[in-house]
């Protein structure tokens, strides 16, 4: 679970909550899309009148600081309650300060994130692309993965960018429910504050800086493929 | 009576919130057949559920026999599996694909039907040139030769054509009716056509039928207007006035128009188009027209799904055939022996 890097001029660094954050950004964006993707299809197309509430209970991790979902997460996450007890039956293991426990806050707190732009995407695409695509003979799921996710392919980029960014910046939810524990649960934003806490400014400087290139790459990565496939709007 | 299997008969209801869509209908599939009415007479929302992509109607559509929608039953074939191939206002190509990968889309979802097959229907609509294009770089013109090519080659049974012209400027359009008349003559595809240009519709349509307010309110007969030339023979009566003359047909008088002077009392070859004469009931008030003869029905042979009756008509001046448009569930009181008037709505011309 531990990287090392010897930086010429540095002493030797643990860069262990690099790795955390890199499995914890990875994996949590995986779920997002899997979960995402048919619920903002379903928002997209539906007249339910249970959408706006949808809506907003996907939205609130927008608007609520992460202290309070960490704190919800907590208490849920607790061996004393009923989903944590039934986790430590299944698993043996708690959810509350393990990396599974900060998996499932990152993919909560991000929801938002991956959800929203695919809706966009998928309201954007239209009933028309799949009647059309019905007309020809596709099926509605052929329909659905040769035409409306291909035609959202940009939301699909959006929102996965998004979603891996903001698990990567992840802090207060993490802090709440992982705790601070090397190799597990400390990520990267929250190794920065120790860093900071215990006065070892190298170190903050390193890893902030690392993070700074990190969210530049990602936004430029984001904005050049968005140009490339711009022309898929044109019609 | 034409067979069901050569019909698309419906009978549709649909509410929305400011708009009610109520129509009963049987649709020859021989031809083309064209809707035309005002925007928002529910021409498109009639189009959609006969496709199947608009699923909140309530009624019949049967496809040649087969039942795509029955609300009463619960049956709904679902519009990938209705064999209908639809071109749309706006082209609605799929960006995501190349021109080949747009045509390609719906050829490889036929399922093996019989249909036009990849090069007839690229040379019936010059789409080689197009090929590898990306679709934001075509012309409207090319785009609806695309989106046409890309519903043939899907081997629909029926084409629905939504104002596949709308959108074009007047030089795309000239452009284009060409090739639809090409395609709908080469694959022999019934075909439902919306409409507004009267232009387009005359040739191209067998069929009108006129939406208003959620209702058909007319049907006619576009290939009729074109008329069929007939002959009758006749004697040649007084002339009156510059280019028009009596002439006898059996006992009747007709007035006919001549281009050149024929002595009185020649015998005479009458032409006019089968839409130049109505058939009446014998003692029908007369009223302003260029003659009547009697006639007896000889032959009655209902066509187009109820929507017309060839009739053969025994005169005095030889038989003539007419093609008489019929209302709806019309056409039983036209029987073999049942004595008529044929009305001259418009004078012949005496062959010199």
């Amino acid at each position: 679970m531990s990287v090392s890097a010897t930086i010429s001029g540095l002493p030797m660094l643990d860069f262990g909550s690099v790795a955390v954050t890199l499995k914890l950004a990875v994996a949590s964006t995986g779920i997002l899309m899997l979960v995402a993707t048919p619920l903002a299809w379903w928002l997209a197309n539906t007249n339910s009148r249970f959408k706006p509430l949808v809506e907003s209970i996907t939205a609130l991790s927008i608007v609520l600081p992460p202290t309070v979902l960490g704190f919800y997460l907590l208490i849920l996450f607790n061996p004393d309650s009923p989903i944590g007890a039934g986790w430590v039956k299944l698993t043996g293991d708690t959810l509350a300060f393990s990396f599974t426990g900060i998996l499932l806050a990152a993919v909560l707190h991000s929801f938002p994130f991956a959800v929203q732009p695919i809706q966009a995407a998928f309201e954007k695409v239209g009933k028309r692309a799949m009647e059309t695509a019905a007309s020809l003979g596709a099926k509605p799921l052929d329909a659905f993965f040769t035409v409306a996710v291909p035609l959202a392919k940009r939301g699909f980029l959006t929102g996965g960018v998004l979603a891996f960014s903001h698990s990567v910046g992840e802090f207060g939810v993490i802090l709440m429910v992982g705790g601070n524990i090397p190799g597990y649960t400390r990520v990267v934003s929250i190794d920065i504050y120790t860093s900071v806490e215990t006065l070892d400014y190298e170190r903050a400087h390193i890893l902030s800086l690392g993070t700074l290139a990190f969210a530049f790459a990602a936004m430029m990565l984001l904005f050049m493929i968005n140009r490339r496939y711009r022309h898929y709007d044109e019609i | 009576m034409t067979k069901s299997e050569d019909c698309l008969e419906f009978s549709i209801k649909i509410e929305f919130l400011k708009f009610n869509l109520n129509v009963a209908e049987r649709i020859p599939l021989d031809g083309v057949t064209a809707l035309v009415g005002e925007s928002g007479a529910g021409k498109s929302t009639l189009l959609r559920v006969i496709a199947g992509i608009e699923r909140t109607a309530q009624g019949t559509v049967r496809f040649r026999g087969r039942t795509w929608m029955d609300s009463d039953a619960g049956v709904f074939v679902p519009a990938h599996r209705r064999a209908v191939g639809i071109v749309f206002q706006e082209g609605r190509l799929f960006s995501h694909f190349s021109v080949k990968g747009n045509l390609d889309y719906g050829f490889r979802r036929n399922r093996g039907r019989d249909g036009p097959n990849w090069d007839e229907v690229c040379s019936a609509l010059d789409l080689d040139p197009l090929m590898n294009r990306r679709v934001n770089t075509l012309s409207g013109g090319e785009q609806q030769r695309v989106a046409l090519g890309r519903a043939l080659l899907s081997a629909p049974e029926l084409l629905l054509l939504d104002e596949p012209l709308a959108s074009l400027d007047s030089d795309s359009k000239d452009e284009i009716i060409p090739y639809l008349r090409r395609v709908i003559s080469a694959f022999r595809l019934p075909a439902i056509y919306i409409s507004h240009s009267r232009e387009e519709l005359r040739t191209l349509v067998d069929n009108i039928l006129t939406v208003s307010n959620g209702k058909i309110v007319q049907r006619n007969d576009g290939a009729a207007e074109v008329g069929q030339r007939q002959l009758l023979n006749g004697i040649m009566g007084k002339p009156m006035g510059v280019g028009l003359a009596m002439c006898k047909i059996g006992g009747s008088e007709v007035m006919a128009r001549l281009e050149n002077p024929v002595a009185e009392g020649t015998k005479v070859a009458l032409a006019f188009l089968d839409t130049d004469l109505a058939v009446a009931e014998e003692g029908w008030p007369a009223q302003l027209n260029a003659g009547e003869i009697s006639a007896v029905i000889d032959r009655v042979e209902i066509g187009g799904c109820g929507h017309y009756a060839n009739l053969v008509l025994e005169t005095e001046g030889g038989p003539i055939r007419i093609k008489v448009h019929l209302r709806q569930g019309g056409g039983s009181e036209l029987v073999k022996g049942l004595r008529v008037a044929a009305v001259f709505i418009r004078p012949p011309h005496v062959m010199g």
